[in-house]
């Protein structure tokens, strides 16, 4: 890593005219000096632009749908019904669209799920939490790059799930750009631009599969972070 | 004005350029302002998803990384349960935004600015047969924020969704999606952006301006990359006092009713926090600057105070002297999000009080800075 800080170098912003501005001209600042200065807040800021938050929520009081079959020790994608919450009453499962950025020149983030679940009060179920990524935005399937966990405690734990993003996991968007609408003809043309982006999934699932014995997701955060 | 083409190709730049008895050439300089370029306008990183949405009204607080960063891309996308060989009689859909700033100027759905999809038109569901995690309709459109930002004066804004159906409980708006794009061209006249061709071999070793050209001009657009901070928590619930939205009647600071982790337990966030001025990895319980906001509705005719913890040594951070039976964003409030040493991690949570009758709140907007 040729970030040794680890932090910005605190100065005043460039625009100030005063003489505490070292990079103003006629200050007695070598060009070397310069340099590790920008060199140093530049490779931070290259790392922790790829880092964020990409999805907040309160998550769900009482989901009880059932895994589809019987469900892996591990789950996976496939155990997941993934029927829309609020159709399905039960259900509980998220779609995220993110862009992702490289960590520096030569790393990808690692998209990590936090949540706390609750088990069902009966202590006999278990709560299955599945966060899988698509590259196309296609269905999350068995064949999706996934992390899994499985909760049974009954008073509810922090859950934290840690999926390593690959290249494979990404897909470069090429966008053309119209913005707003118009009348008649086309809109107006704006900047295209380009992405690496992927489509996250989290899911969950609950093994009463009854609305007598739920389970509870809360506190729901989805991000970006260092890998 | 100079605009050259930018990509997202970062480099690591080397200390060894710095070294005694090494020169610092141009080569170095281009280098520096290309990746300054992209950590300043290639990586916006605010905006808002909303999801798993029945009918209502929706509001979700917006405020721009910067007024380099142009436009942003938002959408819509439906989920249905509906099986083949539904009727599809009355199976529709419609999604309304304004956008309103905290001056109270609006843009109306039925301006041009606001793009197709999100004009309350009337979409007729259809049948789906494939996974049901697969949306079956979506709108998709992007923001020009320039051309917004010439009637929505005030930086605060309110993106305001109004979501109907037709005539039955068979599908969902699972994603309401809005996010800046990144910038693919750097513009000199922009208020961030170095030319890197100022530092070509040849060129003279300048200060320059943070306004045109030099030195300077790089370091204010690491100036402009300091300023893309993300939104740490934005959510949304239903403006509907009748609905299941966060409440409480307590006349001292207390979890709300719907927004408990447990009985008298707020329910928590565990969120990143970009490491900027403080030390890491050692840690600070100063934490970084941030500021939050929050949607409120106070009826009964109290006063409330609503507050966000964050563990920083100053928390919690209320926002107070809330009153009024309609919604309403509060002023902003500035906090700190401290970093805890190992992972950078803050963990949030709201509690509430009111002096009289009930507060509700809509939506909460945590932004570092």
């Amino acid at each position: 890593m040729s970030d040794t800080l680890g932090r910005l170098v605190a100065r005043v912003p460039a625009a100030t005219s005063s003489t505490s501005n070292l990079f103003a001209a006629s200050r007695a600042m070598l060009a070397g000096l310069w340099h590790t200065f920008i060199a140093s807040d530049l490779n931070h800021l290259m790392m922790i632009s790829a880092t964020r938050p990409v999805f907040t929520h309160q998550g769900m009081v009482g989901f009880y749908r059932g895994p589809t079959g019987t469900a892996s020790p591990t789950p996976t994608p496939a155990d997941v019904v993934w029927l829309p919450p609020g159709v399905d009453a039960g259900a509980l499962n998220y779609r995220v669209p993110l862009r992702v950025d490289s960590y520096g020149a030569s790393a990808l983030p690692t998209l990590r799920l936090r949540c706390w679940v609750k088990a069902p009060p009966s202590g006999i179920e278990t709560v299955g939490v599945v966060l899988c990524v698509t590259a196309d935005g296609g269905a999350p399937t068995a064949d999706a790059h996934y992390i899994s966990g499985t909760v049974t405690n009954t008073s509810g734990e922090d859950v934290t799930l840690e999926l390593p993003l690959r290249v494979e996991d990404l897909r470069a968007l090429s966008q053309n750009v119209t913005l707003g609408t118009t009348a008649s003809g086309v809109p107006a043309i704006g900047e295209p631009y380009a992405e690496s982006v992927t489509t996250a999934w989290i899911g969950f699932f609950n093994t009463s599969d009854k609305n007598s014995d739920t389970a509870d997701a809360l506190g729901i955060v989805l991000s970006l972070e260092m890998p | 004005m100079t605009t050259r083409a930018l990509l997202n190709l970062p480099a690591d730049l080397p200390y060894e350029s710095g070294k005694i008895t090494r020169t610092v050439r141009g080569g170095d300089m281009m280098n520096a302002a290309m990746q300054a370029n992209i950590v300043a306008l290639a990586r916006p990183s605010r905006g808002f998803e909303l999801a798993n949405l029945a009918p209502g009204h929706y509001v979700a607080s917006y405020r721009r990384s910067h007024d380099a960063i142009k436009q942003a891309w938002i959408m819509w996308s439906m989920r249905t349960a509906m099986p083949a060989g539904t009727a599809l009689a009355g199976e529709t859909l419609s999604v309304d935004l304004t956008i309103t700033d905290a001056l109270g100027n609006s843009v109306a759905s039925s301006d041009a600015r606001i793009p197709i999809g999100f004009k309350a038109e009337t979409y007729t569901a259809f049948q789906w047969y494939g996974h049901p995690g697969m949306a079956t309709l979506c709108g998709v459109g992007w923001l020009d924020l320039d051309a917004l930002a010439t009637t929505l004066t005030d930086p605060s804004w309110s993106f305001e969704f109004t979501i109907a159906w037709g005539v039955s409980n068979i599908w969902r708006v699972d994603v309401l999606h809005m996010r800046e794009v990144a910038r693919t061209v750097v513009d000199t006249s922009d208020t961030y952006g170095v030319d890197h061709a100022d530092f070509q071999p040849g060129q003279p070793a300048s200060a320059g301006s943070s306004t045109t050209v030099g030195a300077l001009r790089l370091a204010q657009t690491i100036d402009g990359a300091v300023a893309t901070q993300p939104d740490i928590l934005t959510l949304a619930w239903p403006e509907d006092i009748t609905a299941t939205i966060p409440k409480t009647t307590a006349a001292a600071y207390a979890a709300m009713t719907n927004f408990e982790q447990s009985a008298g337990v707020p329910m928590r966030f565990r969120v990143p926090v970009r490491p900027l001025y403080t030390a890491y990895p050692s840690g600070s319980a100063a934490g970084e600057a941030a500021r939050w906001r929050v949607r409120y509705y106070v009826a009964g005719g109290g006063t409330a105070d609503i507050e966000l913890l964050t563990g920083s040594g100053g928390s919690p951070y209320a926002i107070t002297g809330l009153t009024g039976a309609a919604w309403a964003w509060s002023a902003w409030m500035t906090c700190a999000l401290p970093t805890d040493g190992t992972d950078t991690i803050a963990t949030l949570s709201v509690k509430a009080q009111t002096s009289a009758g009930t507060v509700y709140i809509s939506g909460i907007h945590v932004q570092q800075t």
